[in-house]
């Protein structure tokens, strides 16, 4: 922690924002490939 | 001055180029989908590019560093909010609009809401019309004001009149317009969040340079305790924690405003919104930077008389005139890229939703009507801004986008929940704009809350009445068996 709240929000905010896209990209992909091979 | 001149000659250059380019590419430029939603062919960068180029405006390198410099970090966490809202609000909405827009046949925000809902041919126009007239008029008062920024400050960087630099600007956005359409503009707004994105990085390296990020902190603390630990989140109203009602605001900015959700329905069907949101989280951030100029000069130059100089005089201090100019014609870019966005989702409203709405025929060459129209509202735009009574512009600005978030939420976002009709979406956007209007009115209620209040109040309505004539259902029997 900073000790600015305002700056510990814009770094935690940060984090989520690269992390969750990240996450859910990884995630819809697994699922997609997933589903290729399923149906091949 | 030539420096300037000869950069702004090669940007207009390419930027000509991309016009002619995008209108060869475009897969069907002679029909309406060819041109309002450039073929359905723009792929994850450059959708991710494009809304966030639109989403981030000037106000981002000149306003945002001006308000840090005036009230401090509270600018750096409001104008960040903006990139998780753009991000998410892609991820969580644009696949189901753009499937539903692509299953129901709409090409324009206006025309999706009066296909997504069930009604009449009567009410169903209405709805389109009722938006397209909304979109028209709201987008006309917003653009007037984004005009005038862009001829103040195309004026002072190519020493010219206000008038003639916003002519000049102008005529590049409506080249790029008609030749292009919605693909060139796309195009056009990639190349320009590229430009933003590089100033972003200079700027940052430049601070860096002389001060650590931590270093700066520290220092502005030490002059303004307040400033680092705000006790309220002014200017975005008194409460502590407000701001982040900014993430709420530009959730709905992002989903709801024609403008920005139109863009979701020029994805190609290929085009994965997960790819897009990746795209444009590290974008977003990277420009979530530029506010820390205002802090810097805060250190720097606390005398400033007029805190939005700020960026200016950065620029003019502490960068070398080349660079400068350079940084200049990507804020003039970031002003572009939302004007071009806006003028041809007003260019649709006029050509495409208000002829629709009004039941008139379609024209054999509907492509025609629609560069025609982007014309004629760049004409009536710059009109406006220099020649109409400043007075009545204002009673339209303050509603402006805000009164179209109050609107379209309800059928735009609530309607995903509640399968309501065209008489429901119909009263649910007359209800979110008369709120927004009273709000502006007859309260002092800032321009964050208020069209978060107007589209919570419409919303509910959509939700209410939409649930009741359903036969106290979300989603009508009729639906739910056409859907199995």
């Amino acid at each position: 922690m900073t000790g600015y709240w305002t700056i510990d929000a814009f770094i935690i905010s940060s984090i989520i924002l690269l992390a969750y896209p990240l996450i859910n990209f990884f995630y819809q992909e697994n699922k997609e490939k997933r589903k290729d091979v399923r149906t091949k | 001055m030539i420096w300037n001149w000869s950069i702004f000659i090669i940007t207009c250059l390419l930027m000509v180029f991309v016009g002619f380019w995008s209108g060869r590419k475009v897969k069907g430029a002679d029909t309406d989908e060819g041109y309002l939603l450039g073929g359905k062919q723009i792929g994850p960068f450059v959708g991710a590019a494009a809304l966030v180029a639109t989403g981030y405006s000037g106000w981002g390198f000149i306003g945002a560093p001006g308000t840090a410099y005036a009230y401090g970090t509270i600018e750096l966490l409001a104008n960040f909010l903006y990139a998780p809202a753009i991000c998410f609000g892609t991820l969580w909405f644009a696949n189901y609009l753009r499937k539903q827009a692509g299953d129901r046949g709409g090409l324009t925000i206006p025309e999706y809401l009066s296909r997504v809902h069930r009604g009449t041919d009567k009410e169903k126009r209405a709805v389109h019309f009722l938006a397209g007239i909304a979109t028209l008029v709201f987008l006309t008062v917003y653009v007037v004001g984004q005009i005038r920024a862009l001829g103040y400050t195309g004026s002072v960087w190519l020493n010219i009149s206000e008038q003639l630099a916003s002519i000049l600007l102008m005529l590049v956005v409506l080249f790029i317009a008609v030749q292009g359409g919605r693909l060139g503009i796309a195009a056009s707004n990639t190349i320009m969040c590229v430009g933003m994105l590089i100033s972003a990085a200079i700027v940052l390296y430049v601070i860096r340079a002389d001060m650590s990020i931590g270093e700066l902190f520290q220092r502005v603390a030490e002059i303004e305790p307040g400033m680092m630990n705000p006790q309220t989140s002014a200017p975005y109203g008194q409460g502590k924690y407000s701001v982040f009602l900014v993430f709420v605001y530009a959730l709905l900015f992002t989903t709801c405003l024609p403008y920005m959700s139109s863009q979701f329905l020029t994805f190609s069907d290929k085009t994965k919104t997960h790819k897009v949101a990746l795209y444009i989280a590290p974008m977003g951030l990277v420009l979530s930077v530029i506010p820390l100029v205002g802090l810097y000069m805060r250190i720097k130059n606390p005398g400033l008389a007029i805190a939005d100089m700020s960026m200016p005089v950065f620029l003019n201090t502490f960068v070398s005139p080349k660079i400068g100019g350079l940084i200049t014609l990507f804020i003039i870019f970031a002003m572009l890229s939302t004007v071009s966005a806006v003028v041809q989702t007003q260019a649709a409203a006029l050509s495409y939703d208000i002829r629709s709405g009004l039941n008139m025929k379609e024209p054999k060459r509907s492509d025609l009507i629609n560069r025609i129209a982007v014309i004629v509202i760049g004409v009536v735009s710059i009109l406006l801004t220099y020649f109409a009574p400043q007075g009545m512009l204002n009673q339209f600005s303050y509603i402006g986008t805000g009164g179209l978030i109050s609107m379209l939420f309800g059928p735009t976002i609530v309607q995903i929940f509640v399968k309501a009709n065209a008489r429901t979406c119909f009263w649910s956007m007359s209800v979110g704009l008369i709120t927004n209007i009273l709000l502006n009115t007859l309260t002092s209620a800032g321009w964050v809350e208020i069209p978060i209040i107007g589209a919570a109040v419409g919303g509910i309505l959509y939700a209410v009445m939409g649930y009741i004539t359903n036969g106290n259902k979300r989603i009508p029997d009729e639906l739910e068996i056409s859907t199995n």
